[in-house]
């Protein structure tokens, strides 16, 4: 590579794209996303000692925050998640991701890799490992794309 | 139902653009250079009738005037050549585009009085002739565009455009130029349509950036693909109302080019190297239907259990080795078995209509990576793939 190859174009002007620019934020308020997440949890508990762990999963996959404003929140949120995977049994895997709505089973595939990225996964990354083959058996390919594109960060 | 007609051009490296003429006796084809190469059809042989070599460097698009018979070209080295057949010759013209960046995408509009090109410059050059002069020139599109716009399409009205962009948005632009363009009619964009007045602007359902865009034959509304493995379509619905937002996931690899065949019914194809067909059911849900292709394309012998780009032997014996949990490694392996089950043998980027009238289009021609030029009757394929894509779709206001 010459000097030629080496120049950053882009700095030389003065507006150009950062990717700062193309981050989604979630609307709601650090606040209220905390408060709603943390009662989800309660409720989303209750749900799986009641041994419907579709519902569950499916409440708080609906609508997760994301976006740098509420970090609190997306940690709940993923200890939530977390929980309703590991208590899960493998045979009952496919059967609640069937049940779940397409945009759902996209957000599933979300924390999945976020939690494959997290300490806990040097625990019980098998488990992660398990509900990654039996989504991407209904998801497709295509839901570990939109993954990888999606600029809302849960 | 015919079989898709490969045409007997091997060019061995990626076909980055190609048109063909009016009649379709003859092609255009940038075979990953800077030279663009006239085919001429005669008989069921292809022989090669002209090279155009003006651009320094890769050419990244080309159409043909099928009424004016003028092709257009731009490339990677910022420029675009009008080229016109004068005396058994095809002669260039530049196209001052002032532009920075690479052209990348270039289209005659429906008049064939203007054309657009877009640019790596966050900007599309709408270009007209000035008889005055005599020469194509340029005027720019701009805001609110943030990044690399990667395709075009024009309305029927040979005013508004339809831009795909990098920053993972679609918008609809007007390109309505004075002394050129007559005022269009009021239709579900606006009314009143001066240059460069955006008319609709919509997001990518997850950030993709946007491969291809086109408007439906009535130009009433919008598809786009995006590299998040989605096919949108677009039905605006006034200027103060929310459009119709019909979102298909699909459940493989992202499609790199979209083209209407009807109002209801669309060819979307890419990653997956293979033609798919898409319809509006009902009216209420846009679905997958079938693959162009069948699937039994290069080895008769493997039918497709999964569709697209990962089924080939080495793929499967590797997936199969790592499900039995195999450590010895995958043995019985070859060369050949790399060969997928589809016609196209590696990413398709263009699918544009090949017969047919606007409106009502019966077959389409795809090119891709593999150096294949094929021809498909939209009717071929679809037997024992369909159940194999599982698409869902909905609606979303």
């Amino acid at each position: 590579m010459n000097n030629f190859r080496k120049i950053d174009i882009d700095a030389i002007e003065d507006d150009y794209l950062n990717d700062d620019d193309l981050l989604e934020i979630d609307p709601r308020s650090e606040q209220d996303a905390l408060s709603y997440f943390t009662s989800l949890q309660a409720q989303v508990r209750g749900l799986v000692n009641g041994g419907d762990v579709t519902n569950a999963l499916g409440l708080i996959l609906d609508d997760p925050p994301y976006g740098p404003t509420v970090d609190s929140a997306r940690k709940i949120n993923t200890d939530t998640v977390i929980q309703i995977l590991s208590s899960t049994r493998t045979s009952d895997i496919s059967n609640v991701i069937n049940n779940l709505q397409p945009n759902q089973q996209d957000n599933l595939m979300k924390y999945i890799y976020k939690c494959m990225s997290l300490p806990v996964a040097e625990q019980i990354g098998n488990v992660f490992l398990s509900w990654h083959e039996k989504l991407t058996q209904v998801a497709g390919t295509g839901s570990i794309v939109r993954v990888m594109t999606d600029r809302k960060h849960i | 139902m015919s079989k898709p007609e490969v045409l007997p051009i091997d060019f061995a490296v990626p076909v980055t653009a190609y048109a063909f003429n009016a009649d379709r006796s003859q092609l255009a084809v940038c075979p990953n250079s800077n030279v663009l190469q006239i085919y001429q059809k005669s008989a069921n042989t292809w022989t090669l009738s002209a090279e155009l070599k003006e651009h320094d460097k890769l050419i990244t698009s080309v159409d043909w005037a099928p009424q004016s018979n003028r092709i257009v070209t731009c490339s990677q080295d910022r420029n675009a050549y009008v080229w016109t057949f004068q005396a058994g010759q095809w002669k260039p013209t530049l196209v001052l585009l002032r532009i920075n960046r690479s052209a990348t995408f270039v289209r005659w509009s429906p008049l064939e009085n203007k054309f657009a090109v877009a640019s790596g410059a966050r900007a599309i050059a709408v270009c007209s002739f000035d008889p005055e002069s005599d020469w194509w020139v340029a005027k720019h599109i701009k805001k609110p565009l943030r990044s690399t716009v990667l395709s075009l399409d024009w309305h029927p009205n040979n005013v508004l455009l339809v831009a795909g962009s990098a920053d993972s948005r679609a918008r609809v632009f007007s390109a309505y130029i004075k002394d050129v363009d007559s005022k269009p009619a009021p239709s579900v964009w606006g009314e009143r349509l001066p240059f460069n007045t955006i008319c609709g602007e919509y997001a990518s359902p997850a950030s993709g950036w946007i491969h291809s865009v086109s408007f439906t034959p009535s130009g009433n509304a919008i598809a786009f693909v995006s590299h998040d493995s989605n096919l949108s379509i677009i039905y605006p619905t006034g200027v103060d109302n929310p459009p119709s937002v019909f979102n298909v996931r699909l459940a493989s690899l992202p499609h790199t080019s979209v083209t209407f065949l009807t109002e209801d019914s669309l060819i979307a194809a890419g990653h997956d190297c293979q033609p798919m067909l898409y319809r509006l059911i009902n009216n209420n849900s846009w679905e997958f239907v079938k693959s162009l292709d069948d699937a039994t394309g290069a080895s008769q012998s493997n039918k497709a259990s999964v569709a697209g780009r990962l089924n080939n032997t080495a793929f499967n014996a590797f997936k199969a080795a790592d499900s039995m949990g195999a450590t010895g490694g995958v043995t019985g392996v070859g060369a050949g078995d790399t060969v997928l089950t589809t016609v196209h043998q590696n990413t398709i980027t263009s699918v544009r209509p090949f017969a047919g009238v606007p409106g009502n289009i019966t077959h389409v021609s795809t090119a891709g990576r593999d150096g294949k030029i094929v021809i498909w009757d939209i009717n071929s394929g679809g037997s024992g793939i369909a159940g194999l894509v599982k698409e869902t779709s909905q609606m979303g206001l």
